[in-house]
């Protein structure tokens, strides 16, 4: 029997407290609907969000992972979103290099008051990740053993 | 020629500018030449220099009894690595001496070696030249062009070849951190066992951490037993911070701070989706 259901995407959403938080908090207290494929992980600034966790995201299941925080120059901690944009400039293509699609990736600033866009992202993020359908490369890699190991 | 590498070291340890000089000596194939620390100005004539002195010495900069005052012989990539390392904070550039050489094809017997004119870091400001390496550019190229189901396989099982020795972070002269996420438990985000997850995690975090930094010395692919194609990895990321940031490791100037560790108002962000 095929399963015919629907592909829902997995998205692990890394946004930072002061911004992007409140921006999720307020499309939800503003009753916003947008898709529930997003788990947000809060941390305190998108300077914070070391490229492992995205790694990490993705070695538990994550199909894609959306990076959010504040607008350059709102950043609460005046430079995090600066160091922030020049890392994730670069890591993608390191991604893509080994084979991970773009569109898994989304990288975008969310304010506090953004409420719309925060929706908005998670809507365009759900659609770019459903383009190239579930990661299937982490999952094998959790089960195979190294080479010969069989063989013992 | 290698009468003037070792009258040079024999200089510099006179004159006590240096306590060591870190050069290379024969190793017990002819096509292998190993470290050699000299000490004492006795021990200069066991110097040697071929197209097999590979580079990589800057990866003893960092280490505490060399850090008190070295001149090292050094490739331009070595050069690009110090200065790295002396913009890092590591070492202080006082500290350093370089006798400088340049291959024009290593590991080729015939390879034509030319020593290069100066001795501080800062006198190499402009001939720290690196020719493009063509090969590994077309390489990268020939990958990006691959579809990304066969990039992942291309990685898959160059990465499944890792036995995870950290060969390649021993051979790094920018791998000096005195404890590696590959290294920490709580928690762990870098699986410790020769298995495709934790190989994937650590290659990748490996080639990450070098990004902005890494002067394609190539130690870390020569120090692989597996072979594994890490200059790649590195290559693409140097060419990839090249064409972004207009910026290649080693060339700034010391008190320049590294790529990830500075930001313009105008950094492009066209990478962003905007909802």
């Amino acid at each position: 029997m095929s399963d015919t259901r629907e592909f829902v995407p997995r998205i692990t959403a890394f946004v930072c407290n002061w911004c992007t938080y409140a921006g999720a908090d307020l499309a939800g207290t503003t009753r916003l609907a947008y898709p529930a494929t997003v788990r947000i992980i809060r941390v305190p600034c998108s300077g914070r969000i070391d490229p492992v966790f995205l790694i990490k995201a993705f070695e538990k299941g994550a199909d894609g992972i959306i990076v959010s925080g504040c607008h350059p120059g709102d950043c609460h901690y005046s430079s995090g979103n600066y160091y922030a944009r020049r890392r994730w400039s670069i890591f993608p293509k390191l991604l893509e290099f080994i084979g991970i699609e773009p569109e898994r990736l989304t990288f975008t600033w969310v304010s506090a008051s953004e409420a719309r866009k925060w929706a908005d992202v998670v809507a365009e993020a759900t659609e770019r990740v459903k383009s190239v359908g579930p990661l299937a490369h982490f999952a094998p890699l959790a089960a195979a053993a190294p080479e010969g190991e069989g063989a013992l | 020629m290698i009468d003037t590498v070792r009258s040079r070291a024999a200089e510099l340890l006179k004159s006590g500018e240096v306590s060591v000089v870190v050069g290379y000596r024969e190793g017990r194939r002819r096509e292998l030449a190993v470290p050699h620390f000299v000490r004492d100005v006795a021990d200069v004539d066991a110097l040697v220099l071929d197209p097999f002195c590979s580079g990589g010495l800057a990866v003893f900069a960092t280490r505490e009894a060399v850090s008190q005052g070295a001149a090292f012989v050094a490739t331009p990539q070595d050069i690009r690595s110090l200065r790295v390392l002396v913009q890092e904070g590591q070492i202080t550039s006082e500290n350093v001496r370089i006798i400088g050489f340049a291959c024009q094809a290593p590991g080729n017997p015939a390879g034509e070696i030319r020593l290069l004119e100066g001795s501080r870091l800062e006198d190499f400001d402009n001939v720290i030249e690196c020719a493009a390496d063509n090969n590994i550019a077309a390489e990268v190229a020939r990958i990006m062009a691959m579809p990304p189901e066969e990039r992942w396989r291309f990685w898959r099982a160059e990465f499944d070849k890792c036995v995870r020795c950290y060969a390649c972070r021993a051979a790094c002269p920018m791998c000096y951190c005195a404890e590696c996420i590959a290294d920490r438990n709580l928690p762990q985000w870098i699986e410790t066992t020769a298995r495709p997850r934790g190989n994937f995690a650590w290659n990748l975090i490996r080639a990450w951490h070098l990004a902005g930094r890494c002067t394609l010395c190539g130690a870390c692919e020569r120090a692989c037993s597996e072979g594994i194609k890490l200059t790649l990895l590195n290559a693409m990321l140097a060419a990839e911070v090249r064409d972004a940031f207009d910026y290649v490791a080693g060339f700034g100037c010391a008190d320049e701070a590294g790529v990830f560790a500075s930001f313009k108002d105008s950094d492009k962000e066209e990478f962003l989706i905007d909802g």
